[in-house]
């Protein structure tokens, strides 16, 4: 049966457990396969946020900025629990496509997770309370109309009305790449750590771009806050992911000799999407694919 | 008995001859009526039906009914909303059908099948709705496409669009967590004075189409309001007047092959900031800034907190400013400006009347009369068009005169959309002429100098080699054949629709 050229048809199985959700591919022909995740370590991160332009106070303030998240790499991969050959049982899932192609991982893409306030919103805080990403700059003005002198006192609390960030890619209406807002949050609440640094503790509503964290950005973010009047204004930055690109990279190895386990992660929008590069949804029923599994 | 039969066939050949001659005519009707409103001809049925009708003397009855039955089928509210998404510069649904060419993936036709927009666009038609819902809809279906919001990783869902206002939303986003939501849609209704959400221009098809930076500050999103609302195009282009063409366009499309993207952003920064201190481009920047306001809070998504603006824009000589809360107020203050009455009432002729009948001034003030009278209601509207003589009326062969002067008129127009609100310094009132009404500037004396300025503009003289306008900046280039058009137009003394010479040669 292995590497055979055939199309075969499977179910997605999915139940509630205590660990989270099990996903299981079960085969007609009896064979099945669970999906479990890997994980690395926690690592701190933070990433260069330079002012550009501001419209909150008159005078340019150009301030220099850090964003400071924690993260992990995570992956997902589906390892057989039920073979006819013994040897396969513990073996991840391998994807046959057929017509001379090689054969692949069923999921390809390893995800990279901001531990931040938009992952305990989306995963519950169970495994993430009390990591908190943190903003840190040398001049606030721009935020909190505070001029930049000694002895200053910051707001102990405020909010961003809306924090986006930009990413280069095309929509399904015009199919042209040009820079665009598509991640960030709504009204995301601070409140002071010291005095140049910013907690970032919640916020209403977060929404990501293909599972990456919804605060950070290829492209320049856009925080609109209040000005001295109260009225809406709007900061801009350009994001420097240098540093953050190398411990991802760094931590994308160090998944790779992890034991994959059932969470601790639920499955997320980050499984969704690697599920679906392959075209199986978590919430289909079956699926048929023009070529095989091994 | 001769005689009598001869009266007879001739009885019988004038009624047949006057019954055909009418039967022909309203063939034709029925013909025009089911492809204008449905998008194909009759069916073979009712062709039988009209001539039953006819022959018992009931042809208009019948046409009145079938009218009715038309504007009442699903095939006119898809035709609609074909229109809207042309109209929106969307994607098509005829082109995710194959009839445009290209196939669509599953995701796209999911995504464009089921959203907000799309609901809205088909019960303006299926509904008779009013037209204004497009800019003061509060109620909306909502759908929570998955592949949309994750898969293509572009935008979010209608419920991911929607969650910061209806928080229960969150969780069946999509966003948020994995278990999708079972339902197939949500109708959600949000009270008539809410200032944050606005018919179609808050959806997440239309942010999505028209996407934002913080360098753009919303300015597309204004100028396509702009645009569909009150036939306002703007154009993206950097006038030359002041000789720093160069210097805005070494800016915006920097040479240096070795440069980073940040050095190239923050080199768009500093030519946005050089084009919005020049009075030219305020020109625009005063309509699109204040508008493009209201959308502040909501780049990617629909925010739960309005954003103020204003509604912005000049009408003969005066500056209309209306103040606004948010968005909702925004596509309310539109509705009651006259310039969206009679905008929406071209849109209107041109998809009912098509380009063989001009709408003079005095029709459209009639039009839109009774756009208003009908409570702007669609197919209420659609109805009183239909009547007009015009719609079953052949179009009339154009003289060569007329088809020269609407083809320089169509490249004028595309100056004009960039001039027409700028500051003319050599003017009383400071403004430019419209260079579609012939003569320019109102007299013969005002169009010879217009016609040379263009002529110099364009470099006619050396067949465009080194014009001044388009400016290097704009988005378009003159083409050869258009300098030709343009270069023997005025060497004949640009004469108008009749062929009168509106200038000396």
């Amino acid at each position: 049966m292995a590497g055979a050229q055939t199309n075969q048809r499977f179910k997605v199985l999915k139940s509630a457990e205590p660990t989270g959700t099990v996903i299981v591919m079960s085969f007609e022909d009896g064979r099945e396969a669970r999906y479990l995740q890997r994980r690395s370590q926690m690592r701190w991160s933070a990433m260069q946020m330079d002012l550009t332009e501001t419209l909150c106070v008159s005078s340019q303030a150009a301030a220099r900025c850090e964003l400071t998240l924690p993260l992990v790499v995570a992956d997902g991969l589906f390892i057989w629990t039920k073979h006819p050959e013994a040897s396969r049982l513990g073996q991840e899932v391998m994807y046959l496509p057929g017509g001379g192609q090689p054969k692949q991982h069923l999921v390809e893409q390893q995800g990279v997770h901001f531990v931040s306030i938009e992952e305990q919103q989306r995963l519950g805080s169970r495994t993430l309370a009390g990591l908190k990403g943190r903003l840190s700059c040398d001049k606030f003005e721009w935020l909190t109309n505070v001029p930049n002198v000694p002895g200053r006192v910051l707001p102990t609390a405020l909010s961003v009305a809306s924090w986006s960030g930009e990413t280069n890619t095309s929509t399904l209406e015009t199919n042209v790449a040009e820079n665009q807002a598509v991640n960030g949050g709504f009204d995301v609440q601070l409140s002071i750590l010291n005095g140049n640094t910013y907690q970032i503790d919640n916020a209403t509503y977060y929404t990501a771009f293909a599972g990456s964290p919804a605060l950070v950005s290829q492209g320049p973010a856009t925080l609109v806050t209040h000005d001295k009047q109260g009225e809406l204004c709007q900061t801009t930055f350009n994001m420097s992911l240098g540093k953050t690109t190398q411990i991802i990279n760094e931590l994308r190895e160090e998944i790779k000799n992890v034991t994959p386990v059932q969470g601790p992660f639920p499955i997320d929008i980050l499984t969704r999407i690697e599920f679906s590069m392959k075209g199986i949804a978590t919430n289909a029923e079956s699926a048929t694919f023009a070529g095989a599994f091994e | 008995m001769k005689p009598l039969l001869m009266v007879g066939w001739a009885l019988s050949f004038g009624l047949i001859f006057q019954a055909k001659a009418e039967t022909i005519g309203d063939f034709a009707k029925l013909n025009r009526l089911s492809q204008v409103i449905r998008g194909h001809g009759p069916t073979q049925g009712e062709r039988a039906e009209l001539e039953t009708a006819l022959r018992l003397g009931n042809g208009a009855r019948f046409l009145e009914t079938k009218t009715d039955q038309y504007l009442a089928s699903d095939q006119h509210a898809f035709k609609m909303r074909v229109r809207l998404e042309e109209l929106f510069r969307l994607k098509t649904a005829a082109r995710l059908l194959g009839r445009e060419g290209g196939s669509p993936s599953l995701f796209e036709s999911e995504y464009h099948e089921k959203n907000a927009l799309t609901y809205l666009f088909t019960e303006m038609g299926r509904q008779n709705r009013s037209w204004d819902d497009l800019l003061i809809a509060k109620d909306y279906r909502l759908f929570p496409s998955e592949r949309f919001a994750v898969i293509q990783g572009i935008g979010v869902n209608d419920y991911g669009f929607m969650a910061a206002l209806i928080p229960d939303l969150k969780s069946l986003s999509g966003t948020y967590s994995s278990e999708l939501s079972n339902e197939t849609h949500r109708d959600v209704r949000f009270s008539g004075n809410d200032p944050r959400v606005a018919g179609a221009i808050t959806t997440s098809r239309f942010m999505t189409r028209f996407v934002t930076t913080g360098l753009n500050k919303n300015r597309k999103r204004a100028a396509e309001v702009f645009r569909v609302f009150l036939c306002d195009s703007m154009s993206a282009a950097i006038p030359s007047t002041e000789g720093k063409d160069d210097q805005i366009f070494d800016l915006m499309l920097p040479h240096d092959q070795s440069m980073t993207e940040n050095e190239i952003r923050t080199m768009a920064q500093q030519s946005d900031s050089l084009h919005g201190s020049r009075p030219d481009c305020n020109a625009c920047h005063f309509k699109l800034d204040p508008m493009g306001r209201t959308f502040l809070t909501s780049p990617f998504a629909l925010s739960a907190q309005a954003s103020p603006g204003a509604l912005s824009f000049k009408r003969g000589q005066q500056i209309v400013k209306v103040p606004v809360k948010g968005i909702g107020e925004l596509g309310a203050a539109i509705t009651q400006q006259p310039e969206y009455v009679s905008c929406q009432v071209d849109h209107f002729w041109s998809w009912f009347m098509g380009s063989r009948h001009k709408l003079s001034d005095a029709r459209r003030a009639q039009l839109s009369a009774e756009f208003d009278r009908v409570g702007r209601r669609t197919n209420d509207f659609i109805k009183i068009l239909l009547k007009q003589p015009e719609f079953f009326e052949l179009g009339r062969l154009m003289s060569e005169a007329e088809i020269r002067a609407q083809h320089v008129k169509t490249f004028l127009k595309k100056c004009q959309d960039c001039h027409k609100d700028q500051y003319n310094s050599n003017s009383d009132d400071g403004s430019f002429p419209d260079f579609t009404k012939w003569p320019i500037g109102g007299s013969a004396d005002e169009m010879a100098r217009w016609t040379r300025k263009i002529s110099r503009a364009m470099d006619l003289a050396h067949d465009g080699e080194s014009p001044v306008m388009p400016p290097r900046t704009a988005p378009w280039r003159t083409s050869l054949r258009e300098v030709n058009l343009l270069k023997s137009w005025i060497a004949d003394g640009a004469p108008d629709e009749t062929g009168r010479r509106t200038v000396a040669p």
